[in-house]
């Protein structure tokens, strides 16, 4: 069982109080009518799936209720780093095998 | 005379008290302080069970966990029968009920001992190789056959009647290994004032100073100081059988099964799940078999094994005893068995650099060869010089070596390192927090190493009767990697996971392959390091604990009145109420009359709820549903429908505005927690510049819904100051009220196609509401319903439950709901994929209403739909049928479904093949009554 | 209130009392605690009480009051008039159980996964979690009592697991 530390509350929880959220640092297009089908589709639907570091969307959903990031390994399962959904990605994160 | 290999005296057996038990229907005894293992061996037995493949006579190897060959079947009573147990491990008590596995009709005589004859038929990857032509005798003939020879003891039949506790906890330091180095590191730790729990698997702390009367003293002066230490936890009888991220440990704590039953009380095991700050593995090492024909024989054992049920258990494995060794320990061993009373008759020493000890008859040499049937009666020893030598015994013994215990670290993910002076793998890289200590770290004295012949009845894993010449034939048919030989000949992967196999397995790969040892590298652990059983993984989550059981406000008045229970999600929720004698389809067309003709109440106490407040709650519910809210007044209410971005049906429900800022929502039963996640989700991330905030009120609201042509009356029964009418509370809006003192919310909405209500209050008031509404109905000639009266009732209305008539594929348009989407607002959640070419084509499964042509027939939800009666194989569906009901209404059958264009095909006679042949239907609308909604309006 | 007790930890189930979710921003928390007549404590997972009212921490915008006295509500509603808030009468939702005793985190480990000693989860400590496979609120009130609340038709589910914690406690 994991441990996570949730950067607002500040302290580290077991994996049991999370919820995992899917793939981080997508940007919903702003006007999503302006946008092809086929950027719509991919935006849906196309993951990047790395093999490493992976920025992904977890939720503490058993504790303060917030979705935040976290660089997780996905060849360790380690979770690097997590940080709030308005900060940015930590200088040492690599980007997430873009 | 009973005991007769049980010394006078000495060791830590409890001699004043006589344990009695039985082993396959023999009576023997014991004493406290016996393992089962041990018992055996002071009454002479070391038969005691039959290998896994070749069902060939084994005895006791170890003393340990790591046992091979002792697997026994304890019978505790009903329920309470666990096979495969280690007879090393089980501690003795009073009527203790012991049998041997593998064997029929006994271990003596044993059918399936022919199966070792056949050994040549059956080598490495036999599984393979054989069975594969024909195909069809797969299911027939071959699994019914590898079944039944397969598998070791046998499961109970009975339920478990024992409890298992779980234990979460956290410490600075967890010592695994209660030997002399795992206490010394605990003393240590616990000096600095660190937290510890030490966990140990044996009865009693001490390990390997449990049989060496030299360190008792120093024993027991360490126990005595960590005693004294309350920030000490020390979990005897308790296994660290799995290592997980970031030190996070599971033990394996067992409570009762040493007791005798009828004295046993309280759970049967606790799991402790433990995290540590740091972790120090004192698990020490793991002696090595040696590896040569027949090595297998009863009174084969380990060196150090002898010694220990010697100096321990005084329980002299033999008398005449020959000792093979590559390491000095048995030389210790030699002399404790030699003043224990038993004649050392040689020690066969394969090093070159071999000690000196002129007391005894030490060759230099190899076993080669064994002799006897169900029990070693000599040896062949080869000579330096190649010449042999006949050496009668009773037991022979044999030292490898030590292999450091790294079952733990493996699992972790700690590296290992060949260490020449040891001839062994020893910890190299350790993961952070780790540690290793004593043996376990490779503290041992230099080693030296044996010979591996390849022969069909040399024995590397005695568990799962593999060879040394079952990995010579891997290695010749071209399996490289350790892990992938490993896999091919099973070689440790039976339940003891080669704790005593694996080293010999490598060296021999290594040799075959001509490679050094640390080039083939050595293989992973897994959890559990011994097996561990279902209930302790379960805990107390069983029978009505296994999940939650949620109850509805009306759970005690729906007991006492006939209430069908059944579960949706957690939560009891009732069918219907049957009456004395009532069939459970008479007593659904009742209660569905009875709201059409009178009035109904139902328990929608699950409904979720949620209260959304805050100046920009309009533009976020315009955002996350496809309704328009700029236009809804305070008072009024919407049923709403939200999509996933992907375009689909995500949840429906009603939105009720309270104030300018404030809204009252209602969400599917299940669908509270997606909702709130999906909502939560977007204004966090997406909208975070709207001022809005969620509370999930499901529980702080009992709901109740009063419907049918005389709702009013009820309504105006309870609340009569409220000055309630069609005009002033029209339908789809709300009022908030007090009744009995509480906060009350008023809502005039319908599920059924009656008018109706629905009314909140707080969940302690629940209860009493329930029992005015259904005593106020009942006056009025009307009921409690339940769920399938309400399906039945809705479902002649057509409306839609979502994951019923939804499944994720489903669109707002495709159920007939497209004219909910706000034209004029902006973008909404899901808005942009509603033109996705795949959402918007033609062809689309459209909500339609089915009736059978022949009033009688019926068929089932989630039948397929086709155009021809008989279709042609491969034909593919029109679509199917998602809600199928007698409607009590309507006096027939009705169906609701999906089907390819289906507003088109209203009109159309369409198929239903069901297994006794296809039934013709009709297809109409979805709306079977009241199409106008005249009697919405009561 | 039903209690039950084994050896050094005991369960006594609470009558529901006045408890109200508070959600918003910065400026409408403080304006809260004015009327509240209590801060509302800033740091995570912490809370603060004056007699039998306390303000828990639950989550960066939101806050658990608890307050016996009628009219809290219109008294919050009031201080808050005018301000992007929400406040939410909750006091019906879930149910209450004091875990007290020297061994009441031992007791209470048998099904909250967190490290619930003095270093770990001290006097004063509140947080959302998990009691088995139910979600659950708990605050240690007192050095040997914690207030642990799940929602209410979970009630019975935390009374029963409790019970059979309790019959199954490990030694201290």
């Amino acid at each position: 069982m994991l441990l996570i530390r949730c950067p607002y509350c500040e302290t580290e929880r077991p994996e049991l109080e999370f919820r995992y959220g899917g793939e981080a640092l997508l940007e919903r297009p702003k006007d999503p009518a302006l946008v092809s089908d086929d950027a719509w589709t991919a935006y849906l639907w196309t993951c990047k799936n790395p093999k490493g570091p992976h920025a992904e969307r977890w939720r503490h959903v058993h504790g303060c209720g917030r979705f935040f990031n976290a660089a997780r390994n996905t060849v360790s399962d380690l979770i690097v780093s997590t940080w709030r959904v308005d900060d940015s990605p930590p200088a040492n994160f690599d980007g997430g095998g873009a | 005379m009973t005991q007769p290999f049980r010394l006078p005296s000495g060791g830590r057996i409890d001699r004043a008290r006589v344990l009695r038990f039985s082993f396959d229907g023999r009576a023997f005894e014991g004493h406290p302080g016996d393992s089962l293992a041990s018992a055996l061996l002071a009454n002479g037995v070391h038969l005691v069970g039959r290998s896994f493949k070749y069902h060939r006579p084994r005895g006791i190897v170890s003393a340990g966990s790591e046992e091979p060959n002792a697997l026994v079947t304890i019978d505790r009573g009903a329920g309470r029968m666990t096979p495969n147990l280690r007879a090393t491990q089980i501690e003795l008590y009073d009527g203790l009920v012991a049998t041997s596995q593998n064997r029929w009709p006994s271990l003596e005589f044993d059918i399936g001992a022919i199966g070792q004859f056949a050994s040549r038929l059956i080598p490495a990857g036999f599984y393979y190789k054989t069975f594969l032509w024909p195909p069809r005798a797969w299911k027939h003939l071959y699994e019914p056959l590898i079944r039944r020879a397969a598998g070791l003891g046998k499961a109970p039949g009975e339920p478990d009647p024992d409890t298992y506790a779980h234990q979460f906890a956290h410490c600075d330091v967890l010592v695994v290994g209660g030997g002399p180095a795992g206490l010394q590191a605990a003393l240590a730790a616990a000096a600095q004032a660190e937290s510890v729990i030490l966990c140990d698997e044996q009865p009693e702390p001490g390990g390997s100073a449990l049989h060496d009367p030299a360190r008792a003293s120093e024993l027991s002066d360490l126990l005595a100081k960590l005693r004294a230490l309350s920030h000490v936890r020390i979990l005897q009888r308790t296994t660290a059988f799995g290592m997980f991220a970031q030190n996070f440990v599971a033990l394996a704590q067992r409570l009762s099964d040493h007791i005798e039953p009828s004295a046993a009380s309280g759970p049967r095991e606790r799991l402790w799940q433990v995290r540590a700050k740091r972790i120090v593995l004192a698990t020490g090492a793991i002696e090595r078999p040696l590896v040569f024909p027949g090595n297998d024989l009863p009174g084969v054992m380990l060196a150090e094994a002898a010694r220990i049920y010697a100096n321990r258990f005084c329980a002299l494995p033999g008398k005449r005893i020959v000792i093979a060794t590559s390491a000095d320990s048995a030389y210790e061993a030699a002399g404790d068995l030699r003043r224990a009373g038993a004649e050392i008759v040689a020690i066969v020493d394969a090093r070159e650099g071999r000690p000196i000890a002129d007391d005894f008859n030490v060759i230099a040499g190899a076993i080669i060869d064994t002799k006897g049937r169900a029990r070693i009666e000599g040896c062949t020893v080869q000579l330096a010089d190649g010449s042999t030598l006949p050496v009668d015994c009773d037991v022979l013994l044999m030292s490898g070596g030590w292999t450091p215990n790294a079952s733990l670290l493996s699992q972790a993910r700690g590296a290992l390192r060949f260490e020449p002076i040891l001839q062994t793998f020893v910890p190299d890289v350790l993961p952070p927090g780790i540690s290793c200590v004593g043996a376990c770290a490779g503290d041992l004295r230099p080693q030296g190493d044996a010979s591996r012949p390849i022969h069909p009845k040399a024995f590397v894993d005695f568990q799962n009767d593999v060879t040394s010449a079952d990995i010579a034939l891997a290695v010749r048919e071209g399996f490289r990697s350790i892990e992938h030989i490993k896999r091919y000949t099973t070689n440790g992967m039976a339940t003891d996971q080669g704790k005593t196999s694996n080293l010999n397995a490598m060296m021999i790969a290594a040799a075959e392959r001509s490679v050094a040892p640390q080039d083939i590298g050595a293989t992973t652990f897994r959890p559990p390091y011994t097996p561990v059983t279902f209930g302790t993984f379960a805990g107390a989550s069983r029978g009505e604990l296994f999940e939650p059981v949620r109850r509805l406000p009306s759970h005690q008045w729906a007991k006492a009145h006939g209430g069908v229970f059944e579960d949706a999600g957690q939560w009891k929720r009732v069918s219907c109420f049957a009456r004395p004698a009532e069939t459970m389809r008479d007593c659904v067309n009742r209660e569905v009359l009875t709201v059409r003709k009178k009035v109904g109440v139902f328990d929608a106490s699950s409904l979720g709820k949620i209260e959304l407040a805050g100046p920009d709650a309009v533009d976020f519910l315009n955002r996350i549903y496809i309704n328009d809210f700029s236009a809804l007044a305070i008072g009024r209410c919407r049923y709403a429908l939200m999509l996933h971005e992907s375009g689909v049906v995500l949840d429906d429900g009603i939105v009720a505005r309270l104030a300018e800022d404030r809204f009252h929502i209602t969400t599917t039963s299940g669908g509270i927690g997606h909702v709130l996640q999906h909502m939560e989700d977007f204004l966090q991330t997406e909208y975070t510049d709207l001022r809005v905030w969620l509370t999930d009120v499901t529980e702080q609201w009992a709901t109740f819904a009063i419907q049918g042509p005389l709702a009013g009356n009820i309504v105006q029964s309870l609340l009569p100051d409220a000055g309630l009418s069609q005009a002033s509370l029209p339908h789809m809006s709300l009022r908030e009220l007090v009744w009995n003192g509480s906060d009350l919310r008023l809502m005039r909405a319908s599920f059924t196609g009656e008018a109706g209500f629905e009314i909140n209050v707080p969940s302690v008031q629940g209860a009493a509401l329930w029992d005015t509404l259904v005593d106020a109905a009942e006056r009025l000639d009307g009921c409690a319903y339940g769920l399938e009266a309400l399906n039945v009732l809705r479902a002649e209305k057509g409306y839609i439950i979502v994951g019923q008539e939804t499944d994720g594929s489903v669109t707002a348009d495709d159920l007939g709901y497209g004219k909910m989407v706000g034209a004029r607002k902006g973008d909404f959640v899901g808005k942009r994929s509603l033109s996705l070419p795949h959402l918007a084509a033609k062809g689309r499964k459209q909500l339609v209403g089915l009736l059978p042509l022949q009033l009688a027939q019926t068929f089932e939800e989630g039948a397929q739909i086709t155009q021809a009666p008989h279709p042609a194989s491969g034909t593919h569906a029109l679509g199917h049928v998602t809600t199928a009901f007698w409607s009590a209404t309507l006096d027939r059958f009705i169906a609701l479904a999906l089907l390819e264009d289906g507003r088109a095909r209203i009109g159309q006679t369409l198929h239903v093949p069901m297994p006794a042949g296809a039934i013709a239907v009709q297809v109409t609308s979805p709306v079977f009554f009241d199409p106008d909604g005249s009697r919405l309006r009561g | 209130m039903v209690e039950i007790s084994r050896g050094r930890a005991a369960v006594q189930m609470q009558a529901a009392s006045g408890r109200f979710v508070f959600r918003g921003g910065r400026d409408a928390a403080l304006a809260c605690g004015r009327g509240f007549g209590l801060a509302l404590p800033a740091p995570p997972l912490w809370s603060s009480d004056i007699g039998d009212r306390a303000a828990l921490w639950l989550g960066p915008d939101e806050w658990l009051l608890i307050a016996n006295e009628a009219g809290t509500l219109r008294v919050l509603r009031d201080a808050l008039a005018g301000m992007a808030h929400a406040l939410v009468d909750v006091s019906s939702r879930d149910c209450l159980f004091d875990i007290c005793g020297p061994d009441a985190a031992l007791l209470l480990n048998a099904a909250i996964p967190l490290d619930l000693s003095e270093q770990g989860f001290p006097i004063g400590a509140c947080t959302r979690t998990v009691f088995a496979k139910a979600g659950a609120t708990l605050w240690r009130r007192e050095r040997e009592i914690f207030q642990l609340s799940v929602a209410r038709s979970h009630g019975d589910y935390a009374q029963r697991l409790l019970d059979e914690a309790l019959r199954s406690m490990p030694e201290p």
